[in-house]
């Protein structure tokens, strides 16, 4: 993913060279190749008449989902071959998550939301809820806000204290190495 | 922040309309792809701020999307600045895609199904390339997305080409007649290796055989590339992916990251919030080849976010967004003047 990639230095020849790549491993196109294509498609070539009426359209074309339609249960066969069955979710399993989500909708984060939240009204066993208190100090300690940036930390370390020490382990240590750098810095300024 | 501000969404930001646009100013359109863990919320305000038309979500499971409040929060946060955006879902099911785009579509743009991705573990569960074999099922899907919404949802495909191009060739014509908007085509086999260059021809050809859009995917790293494989494929658009992972500033012209979009990356990822690794992941990607040797080693040492904010400041000129200048410098901003060694 992260590896540089560039073109090749002789671009004027690049495309030439990919053309004689791949036509090495790939089957020509034929005009009569094509023709085949088209004529086995054309029993679902709904779209190219813009008048057709929808109800002559036949479903069934479509109608190739291998999965229970009202639960999604679907099977999938693992690497190692063993089939798997995943649980599908009934209508009123799903109507919870979708009636939460439309009402809440998605989080929205602004250039402010960190300095926005009521840091009071967090709970420290919700993971979401430490990581922001988290990203608040950071976002308080770039932008050389020192003195909230300590005082927020503070509040954090407090807040976790109760938290099993071992599973949050990470957490704790960036906290106090920032607590340990704000208090550097105020000593200096 | 009130939803009231990211839905309805603009008509002028569908897809289709901003497609519409770019021919009409006869450039492609300039989009940035879909990418894990990387195309989150300050990355993709990072690209629109360079020139950037279109921008996907990393791909988001809508299997766990419809049943898990905590993936909906960890996988999907916006704004009202984050437009047009594309959400690109991995999905092997009618039902699971049905309810997604029902959860999800009044806070995007579009909607784009993953039939490109390679990994193992998504292919097994019959999700991303898996669904290069299953026109009929991908067929399915977009049917029913269009069956239900119509034109209120514009749904895109993202496909792979096949060792037989005719298998594309078919793939394409079918998801094209179950009422797909627009297809993007990546011109690699599912097999086929980054380092293998993108077939162009096979992209050409899929332009040349459907009337949708279609979107030119592969092996775009300047702006350059991106004009001559527009012109190339005669595609109405462009999708870099590792190129503007590297380069955010790709499709403004700039050859590589500039130092305001380093800024600017900061800026974004400490106040919407980003995990650290990620933050750095960035930073190692856009600075590649930027730093020398040692100063590179430095950056990927550090063990913590504020331990790389003041590495960064104690050997750069690193502006916040109050101060005069920010975002804007070309060049590396050293404190000390080096001789760079990369």
């Amino acid at each position: 993913m992260c590896c540089q990639k560039s073109w090749p230095i002789d671009r004027t020849t690049y495309f030439q060279r990919f053309k004689t790549t791949m036509s090495q491993d790939i089957p020509k196109i034929t005009p009569e190749s094509t023709t085949q294509i088209t004529q086995n498609i054309s029993k679902l070539s709904i779209r190219q008449n813009n008048n057709e009426d929808d109800d002559q359209i036949d479903e069934t074309l479509y109608n190739n989902d291998r999965t229970k339609k009202d639960d999604s249960e679907v099977v999938v066969t693992k690497g190692s071959g063993k089939v798997k069955v995943r649980k599908g979710q009934s209508e009123e399993e799903y109507s919870i998550q979708r009636d939460q989500y439309l009402t809440k909708g998605p989080t929205i984060n602004t250039i402010n939301w960190l300095e926005e939240i009521d840091i009071t009204k967090l709970n420290p066993d919700i993971k979401s809820d430490r990581t922001s208190l988290e990203s608040l100090t950071e976002r308080l300690y770039f932008k050389r806000d020192y003195v909230k940036c300590l005082e927020v930390t503070e509040f954090a370390l407090d807040f976790v204290k109760d938290q099993d020490q071992k599973r949050i382990k990470n957490e704790i240590d960036e906290l106090i190495y920032l607590q340990k750098k704000c208090k550097e810095i105020l000593k200096l300024t | 922040m009130s939803t009231k501000q990211i839905t309805p969404r603009n008509p002028a930001n569908n897809p289709l309309a901003i497609i519409k646009k770019c021919q009409e100013l006869n450039r492609p359109v300039f989009i940035a792809g879909p990418m894990v863990r990387y195309s989150k919320l300050p990355f993709r305000s990072l690209v629109r701020e360079y020139n950037t038309d279109i921008v996907y979500s990393p791909m988001i499971l809508a299997r766990e999307f419809v049943r898990n409040d905590i993936a909906r929060l960890s996988d999907f946060t916006t704004n009202h600045s984050d437009s047009p955006l594309i959400v690109q879902v991995g999905v092997n099911n009618v039902t699971d895609l049905l309810r997604f785009v029902e959860m999800i579509h009044p806070y995007v743009d579009g909607i784009g199904i993953n039939c490109g991705c390679p990994i193992k573990e998504q292919c097994r569960e019959g999700i991303g390339a898996a669904l290069m074999s299953e026109p009929d099922l991908v067929s399915s899907m977009v049917y029913a997305v269009k069956q239900k919404y119509g034109s209120k949802v514009t749904i895109e495909t993202k496909i792979r080409i096949h060792k037989d191009l005719n298998e594309t060739l078919a793939f394409v014509k079918k998801v094209e007649n179950a009422g797909v908007d627009f297809i993007t085509v990546h011109g690699r086999t599912r097999h086929t290796r980054s380092s293998q260059p993108a077939n162009f021809d096979a992209i050409k050809l899929v332009k040349e055989n459907v009337s949708v859009p279609v979107i030119a995917n592969g092996d775009c790293f300047t702006l350059q590339d991106a004009y001559d494989i527009a012109k190339y494929t005669n595609c109405d658009g462009i999708m870099a992916v590792r190129g503007l992972l590297n380069n955010p500033t790709l499709f403004a012209g700039y050859p590589r990251a500039t130092w305001g979009s380093i800024e600017k990356f900061w800026e974004y990822s400490t106040a919407y919030g980003l995990p650290y690794r990620l933050i750095q992941h960035h930073f190692s990607c856009m600075l590649d080849n930027q730093l020398n040797k040692k100063l590179y080693k430095e950056m990927m040492d550090c063990k913590n976010l504020i331990e790389l904010l003041d590495w960064f400041d104690s050997n750069f000129h690193l502006k916040r967004s109050w101060e005069d200048g920010f975002g804007q410098s070309i060049d590396i901003q050293y404190r000390i003047e080096r001789t760079i060694h990369i």
